[in-house]
């Protein structure tokens, strides 16, 4: 009888138990499942400022011959012609997922509460992300990212398409930015002010009809674009490792010390006023800059020069372009000016041009970008007065070898760009835009030249849109073809 | 002495009697254990009569019979024997104990059942020929000794983990270690946080001391392991603990043995000693990465021209002054003494004490064990100590009460190893052959005064690091030395059971089980280490896991007819297992202090982890087992599960049945075939998914590239987003579904036996994070979407050669294949599970998984290397598969001769067919630091203007060519034919396409085959009545042990191919600056009171 009350009890027992045993445990305690407009903001902006200046920018660089790889993979990276898909998996799934994704999650979260502003401001974010993927990799997904559940397979449409879908994006951003309803809270990069966000969409859309050669509309938005230095939409960083430094400077001197130097770079020589290649003249000199940017001789990794990755903080030395907190441009003030001075040459002609261009150097003359602060780099020479229109006469100091006055103009605007987008994609969709006005002098012994990002193992992997046969590192985009 | 004067009195009298009746004797003797311990309650019967006896207390018995008949002595816990009586009327006996009853084994659960009835291939492991192995963790020392079972150790470091894997893996993503379960407890053999880099970690295996095991048996069906449902997957490793036995009135037993083993490295890698640090030719030194620098033999010899008036100098602990190098002039060769000076002997000893007994109403085993490691590598250390007891007391007939508790702490030292530039080998190997690298530490002045007190000096900080700059490499002695990955272990498994025999058909068991370990680890790198930029960097962690199992079980026997038997027990489990991270760690140091205090970093730099995590599941099961005749055996099981993890708390079934046919019974005389039995199994198992992973979470703001630069919004305002993993509410356990067919035959009393087993399975409903393409929105999706399978026999042999009272030599050996395929895999080609950016192991459809993937050459539509404009390969746009590093098959032959106390036995084992990526001498082409690199050829004055470089230069304009005294050039570096005739590969080769950092990393991997001496034991056992007598020693035993003596491999990596870098992960064949792995020379001594 014992017994049967013991099994009973033991019966009883265990069922009700079981029931509920395993309900309701599996939501992580340390993960929440959502987060208000307010908290998202900064996400999508520091995902965008990290792709734009971290491992593909230099890989540019050595493609470019701005900088040079000089201990393990770097090394073979040099070579163009050795760039696989792997390499880009991580610049197109923090662009893609990071920026462009949580934008439209912003966005989502934005149209939601009727906060137009933050919505406007996530769709500058997303078309810069979008322009800049599209300018390096050429045809890429658009209307069909992030719809998983409708598009496992998103198409890559046509390049013009995209550039045109980007237009269109920005045009509504700037609709929603100026209708302005609601702030931005927290935001990283103009702390709120929707006028700034409106100027810098001007200026990315004059970028990107600049990459389909629609000069006039590039001149016109350009000129809506950003108007003054403080205009600037910087990457900002800090000083704490693996949080916010500077990724160049992560990489140059904390995780990969010595893998990158500039050492028989092209850049450093046209800066640096010991070379033949000195590109410094009578109305020009290069000394901060090129201080600014290089390093020569330290010794510190590699002999030679090395991307100037001083700082206040480790070095106890002025800041450089490459430093542990220096904050590095996205959308710039001086590209506006570069892209007037470009279209005005090309629509209005020589004289238009080199007035535009004069206007720009005026602008560096007062030690714009060439020092964190905008006022030059640690009490160095710098100088850039106005050219005249005899300087770019055969024989004048910017046409040594006699061409026309229009492309020498040309051609000293776009070695200025590849000097001043040091680090930026800009200077590499430019290379292949121009063929190379900028008569760039890359590294020697291999064949061709960059024309374009791979399309990276992720997508070759999982997205059966994907073109084939898949496009080499040498053809060029469909906007350059 | 005086039991022994009684049995040969006894003796004396016996044989007078003899003499008077020639027809029924009586006989006697005395039942004694292996060990020679006297056995009381040995059942004796003369078979086939219900006359029978027990031996006393003394092991003594006496019984009448007839000469023509059997004795049969029977005692539970030991093998029955049986003797013909003849005329013999003095039949001492020696039981053999230490496994189980033939007939009776011990199932998943750690319940004792009737062996007959399971048909599935089971591996029984003695826990002497674990014990005996050398090695100090259980996992190692199951190595050879069982088809189906591969066991990998990551490196030779002390205590370090080791892989098991049961027939081929069948999951991709989720953990591939088999559930472990002790004296019915399942318990943890977690190894937490194998990467690339860092330390090699323990197993959680480890902990458990070999010598209190009294058996495994591992059960590699998916059958026999069904009454585990979800957590049965990679099968069930079932480990028995010793019992008190053998004594009546509560006599102890006291056992104490001691090890002492010296170990060594069982291979040495070579590096090249002619050409020195520099590039082109030429000596660079202080900073210079490479050994491309000029040969050393040809230097002016005498001491190195320096510059002492130098400002910029090093003073060693020692005193010794480093100045700039003008004139590299020693021809002095460092590359010995560098290695010795952090790899060399490692020694440890142990210790072990245990005391057992039994009653009539129990039994106790306790034991002590000590073990003391001091690896092969400086400063690498191990050191377990644990507890256990184990008791059982029966209240009455009844009601039995079992308890077991065990404790282990360990308290380790672990040495950075792998792809990481605080790595041991990362700096040893490139550290060129004219750099000493043996003062390490000291002070180091710029412009004349001190600048940084403790400076690390290393090959590429030739002068001392400054403040806040890396040394790039760590010189090895600074890894050994100066940093330090301390980590404590605590755990407790205690397990408590209650049988309550509530009829003749029934007992009632009610058992818990608590798994519960902490281990704490610190790793810390003090200023001037290459972490952090040498700024300092300490991190620890806490990691916490507790496991509860509960089980109520009713089990019983029904003899329904003479010739009809039915088994059954039925059951439910419940399951919690609970883990938790928590930790922290800073960075960029405020004073230079190697004590452990957050406050020593600015609060920016401070940081702080948490995870957590909980996992259930509940389970009923049941199980009947259905004989006929002891002839036919039908087994079946259910178990119904639902867990925590599954999506909307499904429940899921897995059945199983097994059919054995003991067909040796249909023959009439089994003296030739004594044993013949045929299996056929199906089952069905499941492997659980992770936790938490139903839902889509917003997380921190933060991301990272390859090469290590990254952001966290933690540094601005803090920021959330979306995870880009999406969540995935309908999950389910992947399921595998087994079938097995086999055959066990036993010859001439089994004297030689041989199984073999044929397996299929799939894994369908697999598990993983479908990388899907980041345009969706995310990069991953957690989802049941590939399916796997595996195929595969084993092989089981063992003949007793010779077999006498004073002779037996056995051999013995093992064969097994398997053969995966990943059958399917959804929305994406390939998964990556563990390595690098170039060369790393995956999952990819149609193929093994864990293949080998990575850069290729660019190839023609011919095959033929596609060539660029100098005649040099090319890379090909996308990665693929470049080997498969899964052995065709796996063999293990040893044997074993013992006469009188003399035991000598040795195993072999072998590997065929798995491919490895060296990637070690890859980066050491780049470096030049591989003897490949240092060879030197010599051309025609003609040819050296033809033959070209990899960066277009011809031979001859390189700056290293020397030209001979008769026109000929003579060149560091190989010449090899693309295709486009003979090109130089030199410094510019190897650092670019040629060497391991470079795109291709298919030139890299080679056949892993292997053979491996894997043992030889000698030992003897005293059983001297002196010894007895005087000492009071039962006996002792002593042994000398070779462990992994010598090893073949097909292609020479210069390291044993058997580690891998990734320990237990899912990542294989991986070779990237493994710490080495041991070979060891043993002795121990065991005592018996």
């Amino acid at each position: 009888m014992k017994n049967l009350y013991i099994l009973t009890f033991l019966s009883i027992f265990i069922a009700t138990s079981c029931s509920n045993y395993v309900e309701d445990l599996n939501d992580d305690p340390n993960q929440p499942v959502d987060a208000g407009l307010e908290n998202i903001v900064q996400g999508v902006q520091l995902s965008n400022q990290f792709w734009q200046t971290g491992e593909s920018n230099r890989t540019a660089m050595l493609w470019l011959n701005q900088a040079t790889g000089s201990d393990r993979q770097y090394l073979a990276l040099n070579d163009w012609n050795t760039a696989q898909s792997t390499i880009f998996d991580g610049i197109w799934n923090e662009a893609m997922v990071g920026t462009i994704s949580q934008a439209q999650v912003l966005e989502n979260k934005a149209n939601m509460l009727g906060n137009t502003s933050t919505l406007g401001m996530a769709q500058v974010i997303e078309a810069n992300a979008f322009g800049t993927l599209t300018s390096l990799f050429g045809d890429i997904p658009f209307e069909q990212v992030n719809k998983y559940e409708e598009f496992p397979n998103p198409v890559y449409q046509p390049q013009q398409e995209v550039y045109a879908g980007i237009q269109e994006l920005l045009n509504t951003g700037i609709a929603n930015l100026t209708d302005g309803a609601g702030d931005i809270p927290n935001d990283l990069v103009y702390t709120g002010s929707n006028e700034a966000w409106i100027t810098a969409a001007y200026t990315l859309k004059a970028r990107y009809f600049l990459h389909v050669k629609d000069y006039a509309a590039a001149l016109s938005n350009a000129q809506q674009g950003i108007s003054s230095a403080d205009g600037d939409y910087k990457a900002y960083y800090d000083t704490t490792y693996g949080a916010d430094f500077n990724p160049f400077y992560s990489f140059l001197v904390y995780d990969r010390p010595g893998y990158m130097s500039a050492a028989d770079a092209y850049a450093p020589k046209l800066l640096d006023p010991s070379t033949t290649l000195y590109r410094g003249n009578p109305k020009t000199d290069e000394s901060a800059r090129f201080a600014f940017s290089y390093i020569n001789g330290a010794n510190l990794y590699n002999s030679g020069y090395e991307l100037n990755f001083y700082s206040q903080f480790d070095w106890e030395e002025p800041d450089g372009k490459f430093g542990t907190n220096t904050d590095m441009p996205l959308i710039t003030y001086g590209e506006s000016l570069l892209i007037i001075a470009e279209c005005q040459a090309r629509l209005n002609g020589f004289d238009s041009g080199l007035q535009a261009y004069n206007t720009y150097r005026a602008l560096l003359d007062t030690g714009y970008s060439i020092g964190v602060d905008n006022a030059g780099y640690n009490d160095l020479t710098f100088n850039y007065d106005a050219y005249t229109a005899a300087d770019f006469a055969a024989n004048g100091i910017e046409n040594a070898d006699g061409i026309s006055q229009l492309d020498a103009l040309l051609r000293e605007i776009y070695e200025e760009r590849y000097v001043y987008f040091n680090g930026h994609y800009e200077s590499f969709v430019d290379m292949n835009r121009t063929n190379n006005i900028a008569e760039i002098q890359l590294k020697a012994g291999f064949s061709g030249n960059a024309e374009r990002f791979v399309y990276p193992q992720v997508e070759v992997n999982g997205n059966t849109s994907i073109p084939t046969p898949l496009p080499g590192v040498q053809d060029p985009t469909p906007v350059n073809q | 002495m005086k039991s022994k004067y009684k049995v040969l009195l006894t003796l004396f009298m016996a044989f007078v009697v003899q003499l008077g009746f020639a027809q029924t004797n009586t006989i006697t003797g005395t039942v004694t254990d292996d060990g020679g311990v006297p056995l009381p309650g040995v059942n004796i019967v003369v078979k086939g009569t219900s006359s029978g006896t027990q031996t006393d207390f003394d092991g003594n018995y006496s019984i009448a019979a007839s000469g023509n008949s059997i004795l049969v002595f029977s005692y539970v816990g030991f093998k029955e024997e049986e003797v013909a009586v003849g005329t013999s009327t003095v039949i001492d006996m020696e039981l053999i104990g230490g496994e189980m009853l033939e007939e009776v084994i011990i199932n998943a659960l750690g319940i004792e059942v009737n062996r007959a009835t399971q048909a599935s291939s089971v591996s029984d492991v003695a826990a002497s020929a674990v014990q005996s192995s050398g090695e100090t963790s259980i996992a190692k020392g199951l190595s050879g000794k069982a088809s189906g079972v591969q066991i990998i150790s990551s490196s030779g470091d002390a205590g370090s983990s080791a892989f098991i894997q049961i027939r081929g893996q069948s999951t991709i993503t989720r953990s591939l270690q088999p559930l472990i379960v002790v004296d019915g407890i399942p318990i943890s053999n977690d190894e937490v946080g194998a990467g690339v880099g860092g330390v090699t970690q323990q197993s959680r295996l480890g902990d458990l001391n070999p010598n209190d095991i009294a058996d495994v048996k591992i059960l590699k069906g998916a059958s026999a392991a069904a009454l585990w449902g979800a957590r049965a997957g990679n099968g069930v490793i079932v480990i028995t603990t010793k019992k008190g036995k053998g004594l009546g009135k509560g006599d102890l037993q006291v056992s104490i043995s001691s090890t002492i083993s010296f170990d060594q490295t069982n291979d040495e890698l070579d590096t090249q000693n002619i050409f020195g640090q520099g590039s082109n030719g030429a000596y660079v030194g202080l900073t210079q990465a490479n050994s491309w620098g000029d040969k050393i033999s040809l230097r002016s010899g005498g001491p190195d021209e320096v510059d002492t008036s130098s400002l910029d100098y090093f003073v060693s602990r020692d005193g010794t002054t480093y100045y700039p190098i003008i004139s590299k002039n020693s021809t002095e060769d460092f590359n010995n003494s560098n290695y010795d000076a952090v790899i060399n002997q490692g020694l440890y000893l142990e210790n072990n004490v245990s005391l057992s007994g039994a009653t009539e109403s129990g039994n106790y085993f306790m034991s002590v064990s000590d073990l003391k490691q001091d690896g092969i590598i400086d400063e690498n250390d191990y050191n377990r100590v644990s507890l256990r007891l184990n008791g059982e007391f029966k209240l009455n007939d009844k009601i039995k009460f079992t308890g077991t508790s065990t404790y282990s702490q360990i308290n380790s030292n672990r040495i950075q190893q792998g792809s990481n530039t605080s790595g041991l080998l990362l700096g040893l190997y490139r550290t060129p052959a004219d750099f000493d690298m043996r003062n390490y530490l000291g002070t180091r002045y710029a412009d004349g005064v001190v600048s940084t007190t403790n400076s690390q000096r290393s090959y590429r900080r030739g002068l001392g690091t400054l403040d806040g700059e890396s040394p790039i490499y760590n010189n090895p002695l600074w890894t050994t030395n100066v940093q330090s990955n301390p980590n404590t272990v605590e755990r407790y498994i205690m397990g408590g059971q209650f049988n309550y025999k509530a009829t003749d058909w029934m007992t009632l068991i009610a058992r818990a089980g608590l798994d519960h370990y902490t281990d704490e680890r610190k790793n810390f790198f003090p200023k001037n280490s290459s972490e952090a930029n040498g700024s300092g960097s300490a991190t620890e962690r806490l990691y916490t896991s507790t496991q509860t199992n509960i089980d109520f079980i009713a089990q019983g026997d029904l003899l329904i007819s003479d010739r009809f038997n039915f088994g059954y027990l039925a059951g439910l489990n419940y399951n919690r297992r609970l883990s938790e991270t928590r930790g922290g760690g800073y960075t960029n140091f405020i004073l230079d202090s190697y004590k452990f205090f957050y406050t020593n970093a600015t609060i920016a730099n401070r940081s702080t982890v948490i995870g957590e995590s909980e996992v259930r599941i509940t389970a009923g099961y049941a199980q009947a087992n259905l004989s006929f005749d002891d002839l036919l055996f039908l087994n079946l099981t259910g178990r119904a599960e639902t867990a925590s993890t599954y999506g909307d708390a499904k429940t899921f079934f897995y059945p199983s049945a097994e059919v054995g046919f003991q067909f040796d019974k249909l023959l009439g005389d089994q003296t030739t075939l004594s044993n013949g039995k045929l299996r056929l199994t199906y089952g069905q198992v499941g492997i659980e998914p992770a936790a938490y992973a139903t839902n889509t979470y917003f997380v921190n703001a933060q991301g990272s590239e390859g090469y290590g630069p990254a952001y966290d919004a933690g540094a601005y305002d803090g920021s959330f987003v979306r995870s880009s993993v999406q969540g995935n509410a309908n999950l389910e356990p992947e399921k595998k579904t087994e079938y097995e067919v086999g055959i066990d035959l036993g010859f001439f009393n089994n004297r030689a036996t041989l199984s073999g087993t044929y397996y299929y399975n799939e894994t369908t409903d697999a598990l993983f994070t479908v990388a899907i393409p980041g345009s969706t929105g995310f990069s991953g999706r957690y989802a049941n979407a590939a399916s796997l399978e595996n195929k595969g026999f084993e092989l089981d042999l063992s003949v007793d050669v010779i077999k006498s009272e004073d002779f037996v030599w056995n051999v013995y050996g093992n064969f097994s294949t398997n053969q995966n395929e990943v059958t399917s895999l959804t929305g994406t080609e390939s998964l990556f599970l563990n390595g690098f950016t170039g060369v790393s192991s995956r999952a990819v459809a149609g193929e093994p998984v864990g293949v080998l993937w990575g850069g290729r050459y660019a190839r023609n539509d011919d095959n033929s290397l596609a060539l660029d404009d100098l005649g040099f390969p090319t890379v090909a746009l996308t990665e693929g598969v470049l080997g498969d590093p899964n052995p065709d098959w796996r063999a293990g032959v040893g044997t074993s001769i013992s006469y009188k106390g003399f035991t000598l036995s040795t195993l072999f084992d072998a590997s065929v067919g798995g491919d490895v990526w060296d990637g070690t001498n890859g980066a050491l082409n780049n470096f030049g630091r591989t003897p490949e690199t240092a060879n030197e050829v010599t051309v025609s004055a003609a040819d050296a203007q033809t033959i070209i470089a990899a960066n277009g230069a011809t031979l001859a304009s390189r700056p290293q060519a020397v030209i001979n005294a008769d026109g000929t050039y003579t060149i560091r570096g190989n010449i090899r034919d693309f295709g486009a005739g003979p090109r130089l590969l030199d410094q510019a080769y190897y650092t670019g396409i040629g060497g391991g950092f470079g795109p291709v990393g298919e030139q890299f991997i080679y056949d892993g085959s292997w053979v491996k001496w894997r043992q030889l034991t000698l030992s003897y056992n005293f059983t001297n009545d002196k010894l007895k007598e005087t000492l009071g020693l039962k006996n002792i035993e002593l042994s000398l042990t070779g462990r992994n003596l010598l090893y073949w491999s097909k292609h020479d990596f210069g390291q044993d191919p058997e580690s891998n870098l990734t320990g237990a992960s899912n990542g294989r064949g991986l070779q990237y600056f493994n710490n080495p792995n041991t070979r060891s020379y043993l002795g121990t001594i065991s005592i018996n009171f």
